[in-house]
């Protein structure tokens, strides 16, 4: 028998539960390590275990000849009239949406798609949108949409600055509750492996809305620019909220928006030895978490541990964690100084650390600053201050592949691989060994942490700046 | 817009109605594929969002275009893969503004993990080996996708695409050997 059909007749013997890899690999010993290895790569591919919601299915039952309609015809001016005027708008959106549909065609609800705020088919667009919404039951399928919704609010902002038309404050209103609603319905949704997969993808979404925004606010009008940058500075905050709801999700049940400064300077990180753990209460080197809230596994006391994190209430959610062997290295602290508090602490992201008197008088509130505990007095000094927040655009992920001949390298973040080309960029280590490195050498930092800073978008391709590694030992 | 759909009658009955413009008949095949045709398209744009819309423009244009149909001797399902495979391309060509959703990854929820490396480590293989998948050319990309994740037998792939069983038994070696090399060199 030729090597394909033995190959074909095990993999479907394997399917079916009559025989194993082994059970192959011992009947053909003459094909030994070559079928086990192409047994072994068939019996990895599977399809996803996913289904199309009920909801869709209905919805996409309804769209199938809607788009063939022999003559479609055009909304006429005295339906527009009855739309905008009747007290039943209100009432009923989903039955006129419904009407539009039937009315409408095909074909105009599809011309819609393109419109812009203030365009005569612009209210098809929402409505339809609207109806969309309201047909859909599952909160998953609605976060997906809603999603889908604020990306088209962000494409809208970039047509009307390239047309030089205002972009207006109720697309930013329009954009952040939508937003919002993209947040609460993750919230109630409970198919965790969905929600994860939108959390994601909105923390991809995000970033590439940011990176679109910026080059965006550069170029338009000036009135239009304080519009933009809220929306820009919300997009910011909707990658923020995504990444540590991925990793946390009880961080959805505190509602967090999207128009909430707050969480611009609740992120903190934290490093150095796990000394004790009290309910929900952590004490890392001398500096008192409260209220932490961890997906996984409880570091042991006496490890040293790097948390990544965001204090929101005084709830901690922890976004990343690292533990390693106890080690005599300092503990270090990275946030946001907000103040001093009355027991003298100073609130670095909302929580209250333990800083030397001469490092507290250099601070201002909104400082970023780094800190790291170096007499025995338990007090920690600033060791860096940086009064204007950083507010480039960058990723932190792990580097996953290298593509020297494009000069693109791959990172995954919250589950997401995004290939960024890096052939301009200045690659340094985060160990300060003040080499240059090309990107060639960064085959040997795949599996690490890597950031990537100043990223822009040239055609679809992000392009980043400044890219640090993890250049090991 | 309500049709009664007669699900009980065969799919060859169901497709010569259809190629008639029988709106129910088309109804009928659209929910006996749709499944399917979903899971195809989830697989290669993996998410949710895209997979619906390009799922109902498949069906849409399978409509439009159901008098182009020609009998193979595949079920219908697999002209239906076929437009939503071009219609995927075409969502990679046009997607201009989604550079970034290259999302690959299965991501399963963190409380469900018993260890999270080794889950971290599965994910990131079943993620490496779909890229790969996609990056096979041609038929070695068809005959795979249409097996494995499309449940398709040698016979209907065979069928679908106009080769013999032999033929499609070589092809999925050949793909098989390298999918190998890719993940090797990955």
């Amino acid at each position: 028998m030729k090597k394909e059909e033995i190959l074909a007749n095990c993999i479907e013997e394997i399917r079916s539960g009559k025989s194993t890899v082994e059970d192959c690999v011992k009947r053909y010993p003459h094909l030994g390590n070559e079928l086990r290895s192409l047994l072994e790569i068939a019996v990895s591919l599977k399809p996803d275990e996913v289904s199309p919601s009920p909801e869709f299915k209905e919805r996409a039952k309804m769209h199938l000849f809607g788009e063939v309609q022999p003559e479609p015809m055009k909304v006429s001016q005295s339906v527009w009239k009855w739309y905008r005027t009747s007290p039943y708008r209100i009432l009923a959106p989903v039955s006129i949406a419904v009407l539009i549909l039937v009315v409408a065609g095909g074909s105009t609800v599809y011309a819609s798609q393109s419109s812009l705020p203030g365009d005569t088919l612009y209210p098809v667009k929402t409505t339809v949108e609207n109806l969309q919404l309201a047909i859909t039951t599952s909160p998953a399928v609605k976060a997906d949409l809603y999603l889908k919704f604020t990306q088209r609010r962000i494409d809208e902002v970039q047509q009307e600055v390239k047309l030089n038309r205002n972009v207006s404050a109720q697309t930013l209103a329009t954009f952040q509750q939508q937003f919002d609603d993209t947040l609460k319905e993750l919230g109630n949704s409970n198919n965790t492996k969905t929600s994860n997969a939108t959390l994601s993808r909105l923390s991809v979404v995000t970033l590439n809305q940011q990176v679109e925004l910026e080059q965006t606010l550069a170029g338009a009008p000036l009135q239009s620019q304080p519009v933009i940058q809220q929306i820009l500075d919300e997009t910011r905050r909707g990658n923020t909220i995504a990444q540590v709801a991925y990793s946390n999700h009880d961080f959805l049940q505190q509602k967090p928006s999207v128009a909430d400064k707050k969480l611009d300077s609740g992120q903190f990180s934290i490093e150095g030895t796990l000394i004790s753990i009290d309910g929900k209460t952590w004490n890392v080197g001398g500096t008192i978490i409260e209220n932490v809230h961890l997906s996984g596994k409880t570091p042991a006391v006496g490890s040293r541990v790097s948390l990544q994190g965001l204090v929101k209430y005084n709830n901690t959610f922890i976004s990343k964690i690292e533990v390693s062997e106890n080690s005599t290295e300092p503990t270090k602290v990275e946030g946001q100084f907000g103040g001093t508090n009355q027991n003298g602490t100073a609130d670095i992201s909302g929580i209250p650390v333990k800083i030397s008197n001469n490092s507290s008088a250099q601070l201002n509130p909104g400082d970023n600053v780094q800190l790291q505990s170096g007499k025995d007095d338990g007090k920690l000094d600033v060791t860096s201050k940086n009064t204007n927040a950083n507010q480039s655009i960058t990723i932190e992920g792990v580097l996953t592949a290298v593509d020297v001949s494009k000069g693109t390298i791959t990172v995954k973040m919250t589950g997401s691989a995004i290939t960024i080309n890096i052939s301009h960029a200045k690659i340094e280590s985060k160990n300060n060994d003040h080499r240059t490195y090309q990107i060639s050498d960064l085959s040997r930092s795949i599996g690490r942490d890597i950031n990537l800073e100043s990223l822009t978008k040239q055609g679809n391709l992000l392009y980043a700046d400044t890219v640090i590694i993890d250049a090991g030992h | 817009m309500e049709f009664s759909t007669p699900t009980h009658e065969s799919e060859d009955y169901l497709v010569q109605q259809a190629i008639k413009r029988d709106r129910a008949a088309f109804t009928a095949l659209y929910e006996r594929c749709v499944d399917r045709v979903y899971r195809h398209v989830y697989y290669r744009v993996s998410n949710h969002a895209d997979a619906e819309d390009i799922t109902q423009e498949v069906f849409v244009k399978a409509w439009k275009s159901i008098d182009r149909y020609k009998r193979t001797g595949a079920p219908f399902v697999t002209w239906i893969i076929t437009i939503a495979g071009n219609l995927v391309i075409d969502h990679y060509r046009r997607q201009a503004k989604v550079v970034v959703t290259d999302e690959i990854y299965e991501v399963k929820p963190a409380e469900q993990v018993q260890d999270p490396a080794r889950e971290a480590e599965v994910n990131f293989n079943n993620a490496i080996i779909k890229e790969a998948i996609l990056k096979l050319k041609g038929d070695k990309q068809k005959v795979i996708l249409m097996h494995f994740i499309d449940g398709l037998t040698y016979e209907e792939i065979a069928k679908a695409l106009n080769k013999s069983e032999g033929a499609i038994r070589v092809i999925q070696y050949r793909a098989l050997g390298e999918l190998r090399s890719l993940l090797k060199r990955d």
